[in-house]
């Protein structure tokens, strides 16, 4: 048996996919009670923070990252990184309403309406469904 | 003259030549997937209304995909470890289930866009849902091509051929399977 394969045999494949589906449902009770009692943090650290964990465990365990040539991780982590890095020279022209030179009014008007809770869908669809979640459009308040 | 491929037997990186392809194939993906899910999060967080867009979907079909895709990285990776052991009947049987987890997942997306069509919810309704078709149209369109690849790898798997394609696929799979699992939080938890 190759060194490589006995690597692989370390944690159980088996053992891994428990553990992620485990992961999945937490991150689901996560977000539901964020939702009712209303801290946001919690839904999110439920949503993301168990998504890293999972991204994890599916990367190392599944892809083998961990036993795989280093220059494989540094190669897609410098990938990862050089797109982060392309959104930082943009993140400010998404995220302001205005700038040296520029303003977005009719955001400026709609964010207003929605912090204020006066905010309509100006595209409204005609009927409204029941399954899993369909049809709760626009009121947010 | 010989018709023996080069590219499979030579590995000066230290990995076989076609894997290292995947890799990179891999690498070029994170910066398509990156940018669509980077993006849809800095508008998401400074677009109010597109939590009251975000409502409407499906959480249910979501869920029920992101079990679909896990347990078909599972059966890849097991199909990987009946390779590495030189079965490939068995690597074969393994890669036909992971195929056939991406046919369901395939299955209840199309439900899904059909639900959501059905209500008005298109590409074109306003600027969430093309970020939603986008992201979800990419992915599905790599779910297409990976089961695609398994029928081929599958195959030739069977007769004991090319065994080290089991792997190769294996990891471009479990990247598709990576990418869901964040673009389920991203679309269907995070209200």
């Amino acid at each position: 048996m190759s060194e490589e394969h006995a690597a692989h045999e370390g944690p159980s494949y088996f053992k891994t996919y428990v553990t992620l589906m485990v992961l999945m449902f937490l991150s689901l009770i996560g977000a539901w009670i964020g939702k009712e009692v209303g801290i946001l943090a919690i839904t999110l650290v439920s949503a993301f923070g168990i998504a890293l964990v999972k991204a994890y465990l599916v990367a190392a365990r599944f892809m083998h990252l961990n036993i795989e040539k280093r220059y494989i991780v540094y190669m897609l982590t410098t990938c990862l990184a050089f797109m982060f890095l392309f959104y930082t020279a943009i993140v400010s022209d998404i995220q302001n309403d205005t700038g040296a030179n520029w303003t977005k009014p009719q955001w400026i008007e709609r964010e207003a309406a929605w912090a204020d809770g006066t905010w309509v869908d100006p595209n409204p669809v005609e009927h409204h469904g029941d399954e899993g979640g369909h049809g709760e459009e626009a009121e947010h308040h | 003259m010989s018709a023996t491929p080069i590219a499979t037997g030579r590995s000066a990186t230290g990995i076989g030549t076609g894997k290292l392809a995947v890799w990179w194939l891999l690498a070029s993906e994170i910066v398509i997937f990156g940018g669509v899910l980077v993006s849809y999060m800095l508008f998401r967080l400074s677009h109010g209304p597109w939590a009251a867009h975000s409502e409407a979907t499906n959480l249910y079909i979501g869920a029920t995909n992101t079990v679909v895709l896990l347990t078909s990285s599972f059966f890849a990776v097991t199909a990987h470890k009946y390779a590495e052991e030189g079965n490939g009947k068995e690597a074969a049987k393994w890669l036909w289930f992971t195929i056939g987890g991406a046919a369901l997942f395939l299955v209840f997306k199309s439900i899904e866009w059909s639900i959501e069509i059905g209500h008005g919810f298109t590409i074109s309704r306003n600027t969430f849902w093309s970020f939603y078709y986008t992201a979800a149209g990419i992915h599905a369109s790599h779910v297409i091509a990976g089961a695609l690849l398994m029928v081929w790898v599958a195959r030739s798997a069977a007769r004991g051929e090319h065994l080290h394609r089991v792997e190769n696929v294996g990891i471009y799979w479990h990247f598709v399977d990576l990418v869901w699992i964040f673009l389920f939080p991203l679309l269907y938890i995070a209200k």
